[in-house]
């Protein structure tokens, strides 16, 4: 019960600060929709030159392909090699496809190739896509060719996409989005809340209160949890009727993951709380922490990509309450899977939320010991 | 009531607190003085259990306290030095929030919070945030705060540093009328004007007890005469000259403002210190006596 005078003396002073509250409900809102739109890994409208050396039958389809396509936007035909490599060096085109004329051959130092293709290199990750789209157009044609001339292929590869069949990159960002407004707004208040008190010379008070240490300690938490809570709502509802993501599991599943997390997170803010001495200083640990959480938690890269390039990294990963988080949203949203597909995962943040929850609690009692 | 036998807290190879030992009697006014560093908050900070003392003991009506003073905080008022109210919070909401903190009753808080605002005049500020008051109101609303759980022993650290005069004044009037309730008030301070409104004083220096006594004894037995002394050269020169003769010299005469003040013992002409224009007897004053003191300690 007194707990509760502390969780609501937390709660005035938060709507006391009008900015604060701007930043607490809105600013979550406007991020959740910008971020639903800049982080995306679709790539679209790629600027390309075609250089038609050839000019038979075989390059004008595949130039037809390429113009319907919304995934590449056609800036120039040309027959001259030379007009396109200055359109790409300016940047202009980042990807330049040219056929070679066959009867030509043996005067060009390039021989092999009669369709070759370059890309920008500069934006490794889009112009790997590109690579794959160009191929897989080309494969098409050839394939169509093949059949034309009345002959069969020895084998055809038919991937068919599950769970996301677009391949929608904002349907594997939003519920990441999600997970990250559960994770912001929560961490900072939290992480502020004890340098405040020291800042404000108010902690003496609270501890020659009749409040007993624990009281104070959930008294600090508990506001973080129904904000976080909250904003995690707000991006939900965002997310589904905003971006049209469906949902394809039961979202009554993302509340005990969502308490897990909190603990977890909440109790580690509650650590930076203590040991800082200023808020500057917890805002910026905790920024630092965040940028660490999602660099290693699998929301812009997978985490199989991590352990390949530095498996040192993954025992960071592997302890990152955030990965778990992210993984069990996109397994609800997605997938549509319950509990009993990801009970590792929860197992996982649970025996994470246990370790920070006991180490914070003692870091408490040094901080408050006399 | 409250008494203290050889306390004492080091912070590292900082002694800010040396085998002190004083009496606080139940209903007078005990003033803590001292020079910043002396000793005062960590001794206040002790008494309520802040801080733990590595040795001592503190006895709480004649019942050691254990682990520190935990049990005077249920009988205590404690008002820090700084003020330790939420800035973002009204007059009002502040008050509740110690009130319900402290478990007063929601009755017995709304007649506690209307006789302590209208005591310190701060009802019509009731709405207005704990940051925008002035710093005497911030003091007062501090010191209301900690009256709400009615406590019978208030420690108050400095209360009225960085308060304008009038404010002072009032101040005291309040403190003044709790002592006539009946409640004990131990109140450390560095101005030893303001220790005058006090019945007793313990003197600090850095970390010891150097004098402990009534105000009315400590007036009775000053053993020195206190002279206020126009010099005939230039103030500092004189103080200068006077310091280069040695300790026991510089000892007795400290500056005032445009003149020297000279203690000198029963029959000893001040004049015969510093070459003077002009010498005046006056009333030794707390301040006098603290130097009086502290400088032979």
């Amino acid at each position: 019960m007194r707990l509760l005078y502390l969780v609501k003396k937390e709660m005035l002073e938060v709507v006391r600060q009008r900015e604060l509250l701007v930043l607490l409900f809105v600013a979550p809102l406007i991020q959740i929709v910008i971020l639903g739109y800049v982080i995306t890994t679709d790539v679209r409208n790629i600027p390309v030159a075609v250089v038609d050396l050839e000019q038979g039958r075989v390059s004008r389809a595949v130039t037809e392909r390429l113009v319907r396509s919304p995934l590449f936007r056609v800036r120039s035909v040309t027959f001259r090699e030379e007009d396109a490599g200055e359109r790409f060096r300016r940047g202009e085109v980042s990807a330049i496809i040219v056929f070679r004329d066959p009867a030509a051959k043996g005067r060009v130092p390039l021989t092999l190739p009669e369709v070759q293709v370059h890309l920008d290199g500069v934006d490794a990750n889009s112009s790997q896509i590109a690579a794959g789209y160009f191929n897989g157009l080309i494969r098409d044609v050839l394939a169509r060719e093949v059949k034309r001339a009345g002959a069969k292929m020895p084998l055809e590869a038919r991937p068919l996409i599950r769970y996301n069949p677009r391949l929608r990159s904002i349907n594997f960002m939003g519920p990441g989005i999600v997970a990250l407004l559960l994770t912001i707004l929560s961490m900072f208040i939290t992480s502020f809340s004890f340098v405040r008190e020291r800042e404000q010379q108010t902690m003496d008070t609270l501890l020659l209160s009749r409040l007993r240490p624990l009281e104070i300690y959930a008294g600090k938490a508990l506001p973080a949890v129904v904000v976080g809570l909250v904003d995690m709502i707000l991006g939900v509802a965002v997310v589904i009727f905003w971006f049209g993501i469906p949902v394809r599991g039961n979202l009554l599943h993302l509340f005990p993951a969502a308490l897990l997390y909190l603990a977890a997170i909440l109790s580690y803010a509650l650590i930076i709380s203590t040991v800082v001495s200023n808020q500057q200083q917890a805002l910026f640990f905790t920024w630092f922490s965040l940028v660490l959480f999602l660099l290693l938690g699998g929301f812009f890269t997978p985490l199989e990509s991590i352990h390949a390039r530095a498996p040192g990294l993954m025992v960071l990963t592997d302890i990152n309450p955030f990965r778990y988080l992210i993984k069990i949203i996109r397994e609800i949203f997605l997938k549509g899977n319950g509990p009993a597909f990801f009970w590792r995962d929860l197992a996982a943040l649970a025996a994470i939320a246990l370790t920070l929850t006991s180490l914070s609690l003692l870091n408490f009692k040094r901080f408050i010991s006399r | 009531m409250l008494k203290l036998e050889r306390v004492s807290k080091s912070y590292g190879a900082l002694r800010a607190v040396d085998g002190a030992s004083f009496d606080v009697p139940e209903g007078e006014v005990t003033v803590l003085a001292g020079a910043d560093g002396a000793g005062k908050s960590t001794l206040l900070r002790m008494l309520v259990g802040l801080v733990r003392p590595d040795e001592g003991r503190i006895l709480l009506d004649g019942r050691e306290t254990e682990g520190g003073g935990a049990r005077v905080a249920s009988v205590a008022g404690y008002m820090p030095e700084r003020f330790s109210l939420y800035l973002d919070l009204s007059v009002e909401e502040n008050l509740n929030f110690f009130a319900d903190v402290h478990g007063v009753g929601r009755k017995r808080r709304e007649e506690m919070k209307r006789r302590l605002l209208e005591r310190t005049g701060m009802e019509p500020f009731r709405r207005r945030r704990a940051g925008a008051l002035s710093g005497g109101m911030k003091q007062k609303l501090a010191l209301s705060a900690m009256l709400l759980a009615s406590p019978r022993l208030l420690l108050l650290d400095e209360p009225t540093t960085g308060v304008d005069p009038l404010s002072r004044i009032e101040f005291y009037d309040i403190i003044r009328e709790l002592k006539a309730e009946g409640r004990t008030v131990l109140m450390a301070t560095p101005y030893l004007a303001e220790a005058e409104k006090g019945d007793r004083v313990v003197f600090l220096k850095q970390g010891r007890v150097i004098l402990e006594e009534t105000i009315a004894r400590l007036r009775k037995n000053f053993p020195a005469r206190v002279f206020r002394v126009l010099p005939r050269e230039n103030v500092f020169e004189a103080l200068r000259r006077v310091e280069e003769r040695g300790k026991e010299e510089g000892r007795r005469i400290h500056l005032h403002g445009r003149y020297l003040r000279v203690m000198v013992g029963e029959g000893e002409d001040p004049a015969r210190l510093v070459p003077a224009l002009s010498v005046e007897e006056e009333k030794p004053t707390l301040e006098d006596m603290y130097l009086f003191y502290e400088r032979r300690a």
